[in-house]
């Protein structure tokens, strides 16, 4: 019965999200105080009936109420409770429902947080939320009901997926998620500023924070992802633009972009047409991500159960892209240039080289991507495009990218001289040739060399720019240099939080190179106590030994480590295991030890029954760990950039604004 | 989509009812939302034939039939593409449904008639339990190959919306022919198996 | 047990809708919807420029600019800042604070021409303590004449009560 009244909740919530758009159109248009008050309500009340839904379905599976069908597929008994709670987000019908539980949890904070502020564009910002919303209701009422009963109480349920039942699966989406959502706000914002047509620098200044919460968890999101991948699917690698992959990283990509030219918005009123494109363009690539992981249009080891969806979303995206055009054509004047760029050499001409070069890779990754469908419809053969394709086209942009990262903070805006510009570039650029020549004396590779010595470059630009910060600092104030760092950073949150982003874009930079030139991998059969070497480490075979738990059966080898003059490094133990409900799906336990320099991956293959011999798959992965410390640094970097500046109060503004017209009136 | 407006002196005048666009600028303004719109257009339509194929093809499976793995409830491992070469008569069912129980015994006696004729049966059970459908295999006594359809995999690569359903594959591997509903009689499902019938 | 259903829907639904279509019987007048007139843009524009002269002298201190470059920049900005000003005296005009900021802003580059302030980002300027020797900006801390009342650099509004503090210290 409850499962009835949370279905009946769902077509509640789309009700109301329906009058909410309605209020908040008619209301934003004609300036109706009351409606645009009821706009704010239907704002909440959405997300209080659609959390209760998701409740609702919580108990459900907590409880083991298999006679609901989402429950049965993707629950059974001895799952473990963390487990049964993150089975909410484990199938269609369900992820749906979390989708539109974390879209409601941001249309509240930003409904909250803008109840008496800009009360020009918050109307037209709580409607396209709650098209959003609402669009995700149809689907859930019409489409994919997640409480869908079966008449009758089957005594089990059929499991969740095994290679869900980890704990960075259960993270992972949620992140994901948080961040792929949180990427409406911004273009609602957008949205809110085209229909308002108040379209100076306000929205962009709101909006600025509002992208770059989804970003970091998208990007943290995506690293998670890449993390798991790693450490359960044992194939050695983090990525492997997988359709479902390039869909996560295609919004990620156009909002970095974006992050960088509002910036130039900011401070020199050029590029208000991009930008609003640019955040469209992300929302577009959102709901295309959505669409893509939903509908099985295109082959993933990731792809959702087939549905019929696919045509919702296609209808949604296109009625979208009109409605976004139409608006956009019909202001473009309004959102006419205040300047022009002066010189190549400026700071603004490298953020915009910048955002030609994530729209490239944007383009090509979504060229790479739906390639094999293009081509199947027009010739009729399916030409799968693989990693090596987006390595060789992605891998050239990225490495500019790194350049222009080196490049871009050391110039002024508008303008920078010959004379000022020796003074910046030649300690980076002179650490960077430097490395180059030792580098290229011990390994005499040429891409290698070429990025690493890119990433030195970085490195050295950011060095320098804290270093002459702090001097200029403490010029004027003669703090202590760790003080004046600190407050460096505390005062210009955004500039050294994105230095510090940056770096960790290098780390990360810094492990794919390592990874992508100096992988070493061997597939060996060891008996008991036998050794293999490989990259100056030696493994031997020491043992195999099962346990059986709640829902599966686990084996696992014990592989000892030596380093290259013999001494110990500890035991890795590779495993794999055995789901009782789908036995012939076996997940993989990587055994695994990380280290600065290396990690050193091992996957068993197959083994004897009683120990006697296995296979393993071994691979010794260079610099892999600076991934995930550069995922780290890159959310503290971010946390620096959001965080509020003390001298400056944010909503100053708006306050001396509402003084003034006060005064005015 | 670039910033392809023209640009004005420093400081602009601020109001929105300003409406002044520059003339040479809006040619190339209006080539450029033709290219966008075009653009855009060929891509949706692109997603649009996709998916139509992507349902038509695999919604109710066509063409080649989804190969799938399964274990029986006697704990043989069954393979669809091991038995390439053979007529396969797939069969989705469950212990709870009742027009299954109407067809059970029919499809059982089939299965006696063709074991001989290089004909397979096979017995999906979908979201079943598994002591219902040991008795109800007792109960009808099927001795054609039939296990459980873990997570609905098989299911959801054939599509099916309900059980029963019955899919015919021919020894090449192709989905001949299926029944969305329960079989009526012997003749209904001899002329399905004479499609499937290997040469 | 249907009906039980249904109603328990119904109530819930009814409370929804009920806390929905409240404000349209009981309509607030605290909303204001007028805040994004003209004048809002002109004081973010003025903020902007405001910014951007902060941003400039940094950019100088940190060696990106030539000082020739730097002064052209600099005067051009604080002109944009005094033209943005004059804007938004003609669209405020009873506003005594904006001539008073105008003036402020003129008298500051006045001061400037030809001279890189070095005095912006003042020391540990906790920005709320009133007892210092000098006046400072509550806002962003730069420094401000005696008899300002508008900080030159953000144009905060500068309090009678710190200027009390200052004359007693």
């Amino acid at each position: 019965m409850i499962f009835d009244v949370g279905y009946l909740i769902l077509v509640t919530a789309l009700l109301l999200a329906v009058f909410g758009v309605i209020a908040g159109f008619w209301g934003g248009r004609q300036r109706h105080p009351s409606l645009v008050d009821s706009s704010f309500h239907a704002v909440y009340a959405v997300a209080a009936l659609v959390l209760l839904a998701a409740s609702i379905l919580w108990y459900g599976l907590l409880t083991d109420k298999f006679q609901v069908n989402y429950v049965w597929n993707h629950s059974e008994k001895a799952l473990p409770t963390f487990y049964k709670f993150s089975a909410l987000w484990g199938g269609q019908a369900g992820s749906l429902l979390f989708w539109t539980l974390i879209l409601s949890v941001y249309s509240v904070i930003v409904a909250t947080m803008f109840r008496r502020k800009q009360l020009g564009q918050m109307p037209f910002v709580n409607a396209v939320l709650l098209i959003t919303s609402g669009f995700f209701l149809t689907l859930l009422v019409f489409a994919e009901n997640p409480f869908k009963q079966s008449g009758f109480l089957p005594p089990d349920g059929q499991g969740l997926n095994p290679l869900l039942q980890n704990y960075w699966m259960v993270i992972h989406p949620v992140m994901l998620y948080t961040g792929y959502v949180g990427l409406a706000v911004p273009f609602a914002f957008a949205m809110g500023a085209l229909f308002s047509k108040n379209l100076g620098n306000q929205w962009v200044r709101t909006v600025r924070r509002w992208t770059l919460i989804p970003w970091v968890f998208l990007g943290a999101g995506i690293l998670m992802g890449s993390q798991w991948a790693y450490m359960e699917l044992g194939w050695g690698g983090y990525w492997a633009w997988d359709p479902v992959e390039n869909a996560s990283f295609l919004p990620w990509l156009t909002a970095t972009a974006f992050l960088h030219s509002i910036i130039i918005q900011e401070r020199r009123g050029i590029l208000k047409v991009w930008n609003v494109a640019l955040i469209a363009c992300t929302y577009f690539l959102v709901i295309l991500g959505t669409f893509t992981t939903r509908s099985g249009i295109i082959e993933s080891v990731h792809s959702f159960a087939r549905s019929s969806v696919g045509i919702y979303f296609l209808v949604f995206l296109s009625i979208s892209i009109i409605t976004f055009l139409w608006l956009l054509f019909d202001r473009l004047p309004l959102l006419r240039s205040e300047n022009e760029i002066d010189s190549v050499s400026s700071r603004e001409s490298a953020f915009l080289v910048n955002n030609w070069l994530f729209t490239g890779l944007a383009f090509s990754t979504l060229w790479g991507t739906f390639f094999p469908m293009f081509s199947e419809i027009l010739t009729g053969r399916r030409i799968s495009v693989n990693a090596p394709w987006f390595n060789k086209v992605n891998g050239p942009l990225f490495l500019l990218l790194l350049l222009m990262m080196g490049v871009g903070p050391l110039l002024g805006w508008r303008r920078t001289s010959a004379e000022v510009m020796r003074k910046q570039f030649t300690w980076p650029v002179l650490g960077a040739v430097l490395f180059a020549g030792i580098f290229a004396y011990f390994s005499p590779r040429l891409y290698p060399t070429i990025g690493l010595s890119v990433c030195v470059l970085v490195i050295g630009t950011i060095i320098q720019e804290f270093v002459r910060g702090v001097i200029a600092r403490r010029a004027v104030t003669n703090e202590n240099p760790v003080a004046a760092l600190f407050s460096l950073t505390r005062r210009n949150g955004q500039r050294y939080g994105g230095y510090i982003v940056h770096l960790a874009i290098v780390m990360i930079g810094v492990a794919v190179i390592g990874n992508t030139f100096y992988q070493s991998t061997t597939n060996v059969n060891l008996r008991k106590d036998q050794s293999v070497s490989l990259a100056g480490y030696t493994l031997t075979f020491t043992g195999l030994e099962s346990e059986h738990t709640s829902n599966r059966t686990e084996f696992s080898a014990h592989v000892a480590v030596f380093g290259p003059k013999g001494q110990s490094l500890g035991t890795v133990s590779p495993g794999r295991n055995i789901y009782d409900k789908t036995p012939d799906q076996p997940t993989s336990e990587v055994g695994l030890r990380m280290s600065p320099g290396d990690d050193i991956y091992v996957v068993l293959n197959g083994w004897q029954d009683d120990g006697s011999s296995a296979t393993f798959t071994i691979f010794i992965n260079p610099l892999t760990v600076w991934m995930w410390i550069g995922g780290i640094v890159l959310v503290l970097g971010t946390l620096i950039c959001i965080w509020p500046n003390p001298a400056r109060k944010e909503e100053r503004m708006p306050a001396q604004a509402g003084a003034l017209a006060d005064t005015a009136a | 989509m670039t910033d392809n407006l023209s640009l004005t002196g420093d400081i602009p005048t601020v109001g929105p009812d300003e409406n002044q666009t520059v003339a040479p600028a809006n040619r190339r303004v209006t080539i450029w939302r033709l290219i966008i719109i075009g653009l855009i257009i060929v891509f949706v339509g692109f997603l649009v034939v996709g998916l139509e194929r992507t349902n038509k093809s695999d919604w109710r499976a066509s063409g080649v039939a989804p190969d799938f793995t399964f274990t029986t409830f006697d704990g043989k491992t069954i393979h669809l593409a091991d038995l390439k070469g053979k007529g396969v008569v797939l069969n989705f069912w469950a212990s709870w449904c009742e027009p299954c129980r109407d067809e059970a015994k029919l499809l059982e006696q089939a299965w006696q008639r063709e074991k001989g004729n290089n004909i397979v049966f096979l017995g999906l059970d979908y979201l079943d339990q598994e002591h219902a459908a040991q008795a109800y295999l007792k109960e009808f006594g099927i001795t054609y190959a039939s296990g459980p359809d873990i997570q609905s995999a098989a299911a959801r690569q054939y599509g099916i919306t309900g059980v029963p359903e019955t899919f015919f594959i021919g020894p090449d591997g192709t989905v001949k022919g299926y029944l969305l509903k329960q079989l009526t009689s012997e003749a209904e499902l001899t002329g399905y198996i004479d499609a499937i019938r290997p040469q | 047990m249907l009906w039980l259903t249904i109603a328990i829907a119904l109530l819930l639904a009814i409370l929804a809708i009920a806390f929905v279509a409240w404000p349209l019987w009981h309509p607030s007048t605290a909303l204001r919807l007028d805040d994004d007139s003209p004048l809002t843009e002109l004081i973010q524009r003025k903020d902007s420029v405001l910014l951007s002269i902060k941003e400039l002298e940094f950019d100088y201190q940190t060696g990106k600019l030539s000082s020739e470059d730097y002064q052209r920049l600099d005067q051009r900005l604080r002109q944009q800042a005094i033209s943005l000003l004059r804007q938004l005296e003609k669209v405020a005009p009873d506003s005594i604070a904006l001539e008073a900021e105008l003036e402020a802003a003129i008298r500051q580059q006045r001061q400037t021409v030809g001279r890189p302030a070095r005095d912006e980002e003042p020391a540990s300027a906790k920005p709320t303590t009133p007892i210092r020797p000098h006046r400072f900006c509550p806002q962003c801390g730069a420094p401000t004449t005696a008899t300002a009342n508008f900080c030159a650099t953000c144009g905060a509004p500068l309090h009678k009560a710190d200027v009390a503090t200052n004359v007693a210290e």
